[in-house]
């Protein structure tokens, strides 16, 4: 027997459950399906932080809301509960493998304007996750965990989802189901998409750890002999916690050679690390793909994750869903109504302009690029001892490439003249992507039964 | 075949949404390879950043 519902929401991340919530509040029926059991815990890596706290990120102004315990998104005027601990980020540093910093703010001065310094907020993604699950089911949605999706069927009049020997039936899909969705694919939208590299990490919440600050964003790079590795470390909001990640976009990279060069080899950074206790350890596994241009096909919308290059964080994540949940709940009503219909076509609209034009996903990519690009470590080392005063306070991942083309654009004289042989290195940041990545897209491609 | 050393395996689940064949699920919180479907292309030993899938034989 099947069940039939208004829509139908694949997947219980933080796009899923705003979909669900909008959906929800706007008294439609709807079904949020997750193959896990438990929505709220956490086994997959993530910096559990809202990035760009202080300015607008994929179109919106991220609030939070201390007295009131709200995270408010101001442009979309959404909100939702977060009755757990913060920590405020008050910087990004970047560390070239010898130590030199390129800083996105300095946390002594950010720090001194409080909330409104911060370039950041770290918060426990299982309390955000057991919040939203209230939020939603508070608005009449049905949860159904245990469902391991794999297959979605349209017709003319609706959808029909199945896995894990269930069936449900709905006039509208929401696809939530992350990156390297099996949705995505099944639709067939993987064949037009670019294919860049995986994204590959593991890492854990560890106490006792040195680093130079415990609220702020702190990255390196190393160069392994295939390509590189990275860490990235995100302020915990418990006292002398950190989230320690590791990654590397070519799975030649052995995660665990980047840890101990990391912890152990560097003497830079492996300071921070004598004392380090291990807590809870996660990993995630993805391929980045360019993100897909219109997200809708056959009844189905995709939010989130779902049609991105990589990642839209948490933020974009949230925004994504509740914008698809309210588009699919005024497709609905438009096709009761009978009135012409936009609420789909208002979606792709906003998807296209912020996701695809104002979030272009080369300069997402060219984050993890940029040692691609400066390939030996004395590159890396030298660029970051030209830098003397800091770059703006900064967690905007588009943002800080556009203030570090800029800063590479005035060191051009001094490098000029110093180390004439980098800027053939330095020219190729204006390569397609394809062009840097190429060695890593050719040993990493995915199989091509995989589209 | 390929089958995940519980061990190791943390469920995050990366390699379910790369197997290529959708030999992967997750089962009650656990990540379960279906030998059925298991072709040892090797996708899942290749990006664990765990290591927790292990080839017991190779594709026939």
């Amino acid at each position: 027997m099947t069940n039939k519902y208004d829509v139908i929401i694949v997947g219980a991340g933080p796009a899923g459950l705003l979909a669900a919530k909008a959906a929800g509040l706007a008294g439609m029926k709807v079904a949020l399906l997750e193959r896990k059991s438990e929505i709220s815990s956490l086994e997959r890596m993530c910096g559990q932080t809202l990035v760009s706290m202080n300015d607008y990120y994929f179109d919106d102004l991220v609030q939070y809301n201390r007295e009131g315990k709200k995270i408010v998104f101001l442009n979309n005027g959404f909100s939702c509960n977060y009755e757990g601990p913060t920590q405020n980020c008050y910087a990004w540093h970047i560390f070239s493998p010898n130590g030199n910093r390129l800083a996105f703010g300095l946390p002594e001065e950010t720090r001194k304007k409080g909330d409104y310094g911060a370039v950041g907020l770290a918060y426990d993604k299982e309390i955000l996750f057991r919040c939203l699950l209230e939020e939603v089911t508070a608005a009449g949605v049905a949860v159904f965990t245990g469902i391991d999706v794999d297959e979605v069927s349209t017709s003319d009049e609706g959808v029909t989802v199945s896995g894990s020997n269930k069936s449900f039936e709905g006039l509208y899909a929401i696809a939530a189901d992350g990156t390297n969705s099996r949705i995505a694919r099944q639709l067939g939208y993987n064949r037009d998409r670019t294919f860049y590299s995986y994204l590959l990490s593991k890492g854990w919440y560890m106490r006792n750890v040195k680093a130079p600050s415990m609220d702020i964003l702190m990255s390196s790079i190393t160069y392994k002999p295939v390509a590189p590795g990275y860490m990235f470390i995100f302020p915990r909001p418990y006292d002398d916690e950190l989230n320690v990640v590791f990654l590397a976009l070519d799975a030649r990279v052995n995660l665990d050679e980047v840890a101990d060069y990391f912890m152990k080899e560097n003497p830079f950074t492996a300071a921070w690390f004598a004392q380090a206790e291990l807590l809870d350890m996660h990993a995630s596994a993805q391929y980045i793909f360019s993100p897909i241009a219109a997200p809708y096909r056959k009844r189905v919308l995709l939010a989130g994750d779902t049609g991105s290059c990589q990642e839209l964080e948490n933020s974009g994540a949230m925004i994504s869903g509740w914008k698809a949940g309210s588009a699919i709940a005024a497709a609905l009503k438009e096709d009761r109504v009978g009135t012409a219909s936009q609420g789909i076509s208002n979606y792709i609209q906003w998807w296209q302009k912020t996701y695809i034009e104002k979030c272009p996903h080369e300069a997402y990519i060219m984050n993890f690029a940029l040692p691609y690009v400066l390939d030996a470590a004395e590159d890396f080392n030298y660029i970051c001892s030209l830098v003397k005063e800091p770059l703006p306070p900064c967690w905007n991942p588009y943002a800080a490439m556009n203030h570090m083309g800029a800063l590479v654009q005035s060191l051009v004289p001094t490098i000029q003249q110093e180390r004439p042989e980098l800027m053939p290195k330095l020219a190729r940041m204006s390569q397609p992507m394809t062009e840097i990545l190429a060695d890593t897209t050719e040993a990493c491609k995915p199989p091509a039964h995989f589209d | 075949m390929v089958r995940i050393n519980t061990d190791e395996c943390v469920s995050c689940g990366g390699c379910i949404d790369l197997c290529p064949t959708v030999a992967i699920r997750m089962v009650d919180d656990r990540v379960v390879i279906d030998p059925e479907k298991c072709t040892t292309c090797k996708i899942c030993v290749q990006v664990c950043p765990l290591n927790a899938p292990r080839v017991l034989e190779e594709a026939g």
